[in-house]
């Protein structure tokens, strides 16, 4: 199965990747405060806002398998799972480094990181519970489950900033960020959104035809032979 | 320019670079060359 549209998001997010950390990093100026560490929020920000949206594909698809029980909305759960908790992890490092440089520390229990720490942690636990289960039927129901009860700490990541005193910033927008600084975020924003796209396109692909294999017949159970009396 | 500041910015960037590449090729790799049998 070949599918040449899927590249046109890999080629455009690399485009705007390029450019966005081209102008994030060479063009634009350091904030006042934070310095040249605020470069790291180009590509920060755009890392969580993406993991954020592959749980939340993650919680549809795990929706859409409860009620449809289609292997295309389970290998879609397989997918945004893996890129979600890909983008979590990353997030997480990125996340140590700008606290490192801006906080002086690498780590704190504050409730932003705490609950992104709880949610990538509770995602890995989804993809090794689908790794101990043989049964695809019974992988997915138990794995669509577990997504719903993860996806419960999405808004608690999104909205922790707003709910308890943090030593995180507040949300990234318009309002709170400075316009020029807003250019290398939208660039970079796009990117990750069009490379998100094209992996979990991609990542599908992969995952359905696992699922594709594993439920088809096997090739060898052929009839049993019987001579021609016994027919 | 404070050259702390940009250790840190850089390892960021690396870090992302990393994952993002490595994660595209191994997407390519895995779709060009199927499992052959059974679960992945």
């Amino acid at each position: 199965m070949k599918a040449w549209w899927e590249h046109i998001f890999g080629v455009v997010g690399l485009g705007l990747l390029t450019a966005g950390c081209y102008i994030g990093l060479f063009a634009s100026p350091a904030a006042f405060g934070f310095g040249d560490s605020v470069r790291i929020m180009y590509v920060h920000v755009p890392t969580a806002w993406l993991a954020l949206l592959a749980f939340t594909v993650a919680f549809v698809c795990a929706l859409g398998w409860l009620f449809q029980s289609r292997w295309g909305w389970d290998a879609a759960l397989e997918s945004s799972i893996e890129v979600g908790t890909l983008m979590g992890a990353l997030l997480l490092v990125q996340g140590s480094l700008w606290g490192r440089t801006t906080w002086g520390v690498y780590w704190d229990w504050d409730p932003r990181l705490t609950s992104s720490a709880v949610l990538v942690v509770s995602f890995l636990g989804i993809i090794a519970l689908r790794g101990f289960v043989d049964d695809p039927d019974q992988r997915a129901r138990w794995s669509s489950v577990a997504t719903i009860l993860a996806f419960v700490d999405v808004p608690i990541v999104y909205f922790s900033v707003k709910w308890w005193k943090t030593l995180h910033q507040p949300m990234s927008s318009s309002q709170t960020v400075d316009s020029v600084l807003l250019v290398p975020l939208g660039l970079n924003t796009l990117a990750f959104l069009c490379l998100g796209t094209w992996f979990m396109v991609r990542r599908w692909r992969v995952a359905y035809e696992d699922r594709m294999r594993e439920v088809a017949p096997p090739v060898d159970a052929a009839p049993p032979l019987r001579t021609l009396e016994g027919t | 320019m404070n050259a702390d500041h940009w250790f840190y910015v850089n390892m960021s960037y690396a870090a992302t670079f990393l994952v993002l590449g490595g994660y595209a090729t191994f997407l390519t790799l895995r779709l060009r060359r199927p499992k052959a049998a059974g679960r992945s």
